[in-house]
């Protein structure tokens, strides 16, 4: 047997294992679980940085202001964080609402603008709100219910991409999706170490004890997400609560994106490692765990993939060489080459085990639609989504590694990451 | 801590029990499809057998018919192709890939016997390829290359060629019947018309039968 088959096997073990964990615990989750709440009673501040966000600031602005939640239990901080553009005035105009406040600051990152949001907060409740991400008007009481219990720290809402447009934006909702079912699953066993930082509520001891956001932190909320964890609170995850941002439009802007945030994990898990283990439940013992030896092995094995491939490809064409290749034969299909097809796929657990893993995507997708109340048409984005992302992600990856590796400085202020600030 | 553990150990516990159960049983499966592909050789080498034996009939009543031959033919090429991923997936070493293997040289033979007498008896003008193809290590790919394109030469002049491959490897008597009469040494390689030649391109069969 092929050493990379024994790899593959390994993965797809780790993948079954880790997806039967999931499942029961989604599934002992809402079997236990009461009926939906919703609670407007605790005073909550909206942080909304913002960098060069002419284009998006006033819907984002419209959005926060659209969430049913009492006006007088309801603050909007905007923090102009040293805009070139016409930021800062637009969002001005909105000050006539008593509830909007808008301010401007010098340049110094995410971290920092949501730093001197705090400052301002008033709210028990804090939630941090990307300029370029609406919320649905139901989600904020939904969210706001989960911090009933003293223990529970950070709010993640569902995240999803709307109407995506882009072929990377199509796949990216997908991505989005299976993320929705995990968090919930996660949830469900207080495993969640990524919180969106398009929008999650935190409560603000934690930061008064704790400390704020970490500034120069290429991914501050995945900090602290890691930071609650790692004093044994609880970040909860409120799936009917549904948000929606824009993806990039780009590869490269996509690349970019990604390349910060897997940089950005692994320095802060390396930085979090004493979470791996029994100390802190399912999310040391299996959660991380699982996720570092998955995205190791799928790496590697999708590059060997890829060099396989070229190697096959580059074979076939000598043969086709040999044979002085006509096109006009090569589309004869017949009983035959379906009845081999049959016995080549069926007959190799390796082609079942993907298989296996597409139906287990697609029952993500499905739980998530439902949550989300998401009613478009994405079998397009599926098939897209099957197709192309395990290269994408190796891919990333691949480029995170190698930068980490050797060493080369990231931040936010980097391109795309500069309109989503 | 050990409280806080205490659910999901027992979930974990769950998950292990089915995770095992659906990682088995998709082996099971896959095996049980290869064991199908088996039966499937199984039945296909006894329909090509009964050609065999029909044709000898007809060329006994000195009925010279063609096309059952290449019938015949066709299904042993499906034959060597379905041995090919029988033998991927229970290895070259297992017993019912061996035996399978024997049989299907052993009709091979029989019907490039017949092949020559149609060619005698009937003015037929099958040009019959003979190719010693080998499994080992780096001569595997050289007998696909060759063997894809012998293929190849067969499906562009089905009228043409008859083209019986045997694995060189193969400790069968007839195998080593085969190979001393035509002082095979190494594999891959193909005789036609008497020559023994490494086919590294389509146009070198063409050349030789024309």
């Amino acid at each position: 047997m092929d050493y990379y088959l024994i790899f593959a096997y390994i993965l797809a073990y780790i993948g079954i294992l880790a997806s039967c964990f999931y499942i029961i615990n989604i599934f002992f989750y809402y079997k236990k679980k009461a009926k939906e709440e919703e609670d407007c009673s605790k005073r909550v501040s909206i942080m909304i940085p913002a960098f060069n966000e002419e284009n998006g600031i006033a819907s984002t602005i419209k959005s926060a202001l659209n969430l049913d939640y009492p006006k007088n239990l309801l603050e909007i901080i905007v923090v102009d964080d040293g805009s070139k553009d016409r930021t800062y005035e637009i969002a001005k105009r909105f000050e006539k609402d008593k509830r909007v406040k808008v301010y401007k600051k010098l340049n110094g990152g995410k971290a920092s603008a949501l730093n001197f949001a705090l400052k301002k907060a008033r709210g028990e409740i804090v939630v941090s709100m990307d300029a370029d991400t609406f919320a649905k008007p139901d989600s904020l009481k939904k969210m706001v219910a989960y911090f009933k219990d003293n223990r529970v720290m950070c709010v993640a809402p569902s995240m999803g991409v709307y109407k995506p447009k882009s072929i990377w934006g199509r796949i990216l909702q997908i991505e989005y999706y299976m993320g929705v079912f995990l968090r919930k699953s996660f949830a469900s066993m207080n495993a969640i170490h990524v919180t969106p930082g398009a929008f999650s509520a935190y409560r603000r001891r934690f930061f008064e004890k704790y400390g704020t956001y970490e500034v120069g932190n290429i991914t501050e909320d995945l900090e602290v997400a890691l930071r609650i964890q790692s004093h044994y609170y609880i970040i909860e995850n409120a799936e009917k609560a549904s948000i929606y941002t824009s993806s990039p439009d780009s590869f490269k802007e996509l690349l970019y994106q990604r390349r910060r945030w897997y940089i950005g994990l692994m320095k802060n898990l390396w930085r979090y490692r004493r979470l791996f283990g029994f100390k802190h439940g399912p999310l040391g013992y299996l959660v991380l765990p699982v996720a570092v030896s998955t995205i190791a092995l799928s790496v590697f094995l999708t590059f060997y993939m890829i060099v396989r491939l070229l190697d096959e490809l580059r074979t076939e064409l000598i043969s086709l060489n040999s044979i002085n290749f006509r096109f006009d034969s090569f589309f004869e299909i017949n009983s035959f080459l379906f009845e081999r097809l049959f016995y080549t796929i069926l007959s190799k657990p390796i082609f079942i085990f993907a298989f296996l893993f597409v139906i287990l995507v697609g029952f993500y997708v499905y739980f998530s639609k439902k949550q989300m109340l998401y009613k478009e048409n994405i079998r397009l984005n599926f098939i897209l989504f099957v197709v192309f992302y395990s290269f994408l992600f190796a891919f990333w990856w691949a480029v995170s590694i190698l930068y980490v590796i050797f060493n080369r400085k990231i931040s936010w202020r980097t391109r795309y990451d500069e309109r989503t600030q | 801590m050990r409280e806080r553990n205490k659910p999901f150990l027992f979930r974990l516990a769950m998950a292990f029990i089915l995770a095992n159960a659906l990682f088995l049983s998709i082996f099971v499966f896959a095996y049980g499809i290869s064991y199908l592909n088996y039966q499937e050789i199984k039945s296909t080498n006894s329909i090509i057998s009964n050609y065999i034996d029909d044709f000898n009939l007809y060329l006994d009543e000195s009925i010279c018919v063609g096309s059952r031959l290449n019938e015949a033919s066709e299904k042993l090429d499906i034959v060597g192709s379905k041995l090919d991923l029988l033998e991927d997936r229970f290895g070259k070493h297992d017993n019912r890939v061996l035996e399978q293997k024997k049989l299907y040289s052993d009709l091979e033979h029989k019907h490039m016997l017949i092949v020559n007498e149609f060619n005698e008896k009937c003015k037929g003008g099958f040009n019959i390829l003979l190719f010693f193809y080998s499994n080992e290590g780096k001569l595997e790919e050289e007998s696909k290359n060759m063997g894809f394109i012998l293929g190849t030469y067969k499906k562009q002049n089905p009228e043409k060629a008859m083209i019986y491959s045997f694995d060189a490897n193969l400790d069968y008597f007839l195998i080593n019947e085969l190979k001393e009469k035509n002082e095979i040494k190494n594999a891959p390689i193909a005789v036609i018309k008497g020559n023994k030649i490494y086919i590294r391109n389509i146009n070198e069969i063409e050349g030789i039968i024309g």
